[in-house]
């Protein structure tokens, strides 16, 4: 960068320091290297006294270059910078700012709607403390990391959450969707996973929970695990060990782990992907709402790596992925094959 | 009174169609200023969307005597940076902003190859400068902006934008003699 901020004086203020910029200063410049000046696009666009002076004292200075001038003003003049035309989205800001209808109580209802409140109010408290807990959500599309009272961490994908007691009696976690789990200090008396229709008693270190649409799979990333459901028992010993429950059965399997864990950096990395189980993915995790004209795509299955952090790059992804044309609007992904 | 001097007026009586009227007047405006700055044009709307509903979450408060442009301008570049930097999720910083657009020229006054060393020389110019020289840039000779807007609108010191865009000028015409430099060897 140092060349660039050599010592070129070049003002464009009317300041009385112009003194340094000479019309000399611009003897050799050809017709292109006008239109790149910035001291003559500023008179091109805003001629004032001050500059109009200096450019006609150039061509009067040297009137070879008269043509060059003329004829760089008339192209700067029309120099523009490409538009796109947008889409017109007022409804969507309309949603959030329309007024909501106006509820008028007479006094003897604002009363006992207050005693109700009250009564609501007095019960929610009651309930809370003996209760206790702490749900932690996200919302579609956001990763959000945490950690535990015992300092154990957890990575929450899409629309998911954790809820566990405040006091940290048992080391107990509640999961709805999916998660990362890293936990911390083993003790003897464990760590206990609950979700859906299984529970996990963790045995070491880390892995990955997803649990959607009565489908709940554990993959395991190193450590050891041991799932349980109504009636059996798997225990998770190698890296890629997966334990999926689907249809009340609760089955082994190997898989590559990261497959199961890009997620973490939303990325997804698709592995002999039906289009289905990716569009269920899309709806469950990013709150999409996909609409397909063509309903036998949904059973091509499809592999690679989509990143998941530009929209756009998304869209695109899938347009190659499925040979169809895919817009959006709002939440809505809508395909239609080509 | 100008037209949209009594949109704001409706505005600020609480007048929906009035903040219709001004998104159906700006949404150009600042989409197009927007995806300078990233190409997810959801990322965009979005906070398009986001300056309009707090613009009438906050009628009655704002005052927009710099004019509408430059308010707009002002509260969508601070909700679109937000935004941008919420998504990256990493230390934000003005250096790591990115803003790039593509000069174009009529046609008729300049053709063929011309035309395509021309648009080349300025893009190779363009890119040599930082992310806010050009976007100085953009605001001054592209929409016109005046330097205490650009200033305000950027969230700079008038007297910086003078610096910063006499040493963005100096640094394009240095470049501009560098080119000229290697086309004569």
């Amino acid at each position: 960068m140092g060349h660039f901020l050599s010592p070129v004086i070049f003002y464009i203020q009317n300041s009385a320091s112009n003194m340094t910029h000479s019309v000399h200063n611009y003897s050799n410049y050809t017709m292109h290297q006008l239109l790149t000046a910035p001291y003559f696009l500023e008179w091109v666009r805003f001629p004032d006294a001050t500059n109009t002076a200096f450019w006609e004292e150039f061509k009067k200075t040297y009137p070879q270059k008269a043509a060059d001038v003329t004829r760089a003003a008339a192209i700067a003049a029309t120099m523009y910078v490409v538009k796109e035309k947008p889409a017109m989205l007022w409804e969507n800001i309309y949603k959030e700012i329309k007024p909501k209808p106006v509820v008028r109580l007479n006094i003897i209802w604002k009363a006992a709607a207050i005693f109700i409140l009250a009564i609501a109010a007095t019960w929610m408290i009651f309930r809370t403390n003996t209760h206790n807990n702490i749900e932690i959500a996200s919302r579609f599309g956001e990763v959000k990391k945490l950690i535990l009272p015992d300092s154990s961490e957890v990575t929450l994908n899409g629309n998911s959450s954790i809820r566990y007691s405040k006091n940290w009696n048992k080391r107990e976690v509640w999961i709805n969707g999916e998660a990362f789990l890293n936990v911390k200090h083993l003790h003897p008396d464990g760590f206990k996973v609950h979700s859906d229709a299984i529970d996990i008693n963790v045995l070491g270190t880390s892995f990955n929970i997803r649990s959607r649409r009565g489908t709940t799979s554990v993959v395991l990333n190193s450590g050891k695990v041991l799932v349980t459901d109504s009636d059996k028992q798997l225990l998770l010993s190698a890296p890629g060990d997966m334990a999926l429950y689907s249809k009340k059965d609760l089955v082994k399997k190997q898989v590559p782990v990261s497959n199961y864990t890009s997620w973490q950096q939303q990325k997804l990395q698709l592995d002999q992907v039906t289009v289905a189980a990716f569009f269920e993915m899309l709806e469950d995790d990013w709150g999409y709402n996909v609409q397909l004209s063509d309903s036998s795509l949904l059973q091509k299955k499809i592999s690679g790596e989509i990143d998941m952090k530009d929209k756009q790059v998304l869209m695109d992804a899938l347009a190659v992925i499925l040979d169809a044309n895919v817009t959006q609007q709002g939440s809505t992904i809508i395909v239609t094959t080509n | 009174m100008s037209g949209e001097q009594s949109l704001w007026d409706g505005l600020k009586r609480g007048n929906v169609q009035s903040l219709e009227a001004l998104y159906t007047q700006y949404n150009e405006l600042l989409y197009n200023y927007g995806k300078k700055f990233t190409t997810d044009i959801h990322l965009v709307q979005d906070a398009i969307q986001e300056t309009f509903i707090s613009l009438w979450k906050y009628r009655t408060s704002i005052s927009a005597d710099k004019g509408f442009n430059y308010y707009l301008l002002k509260s969508f570049r601070n909700q679109l940076l937000r935004f941008i930097k919420e998504r990256a999720n990493t230390t934000y910083t003005d250096e790591t902003l990115e803003f790039s657009f593509e000069v174009g020229f009529d046609k008729q006054l300049i053709a063929g190859e011309e035309y395509a060393l021309l648009s080349k020389q300025v893009k190779d110019a363009l890119g040599q400068l930082t992310a806010r020289q050009r976007e100085i840039i953009y605001f001054r000779f592209f929409e016109g902006l005046s330097f205490e807007e650009i200033a305000g609108i950027m969230n700079m010191q008038v007297r910086a934008t003078y610096k910063l865009t006499s040493r963005a000028l100096a640094a394009l015409k240095e470049i501009m003699v560098l080119l000229f430099i290697f086309k004569i060897i």
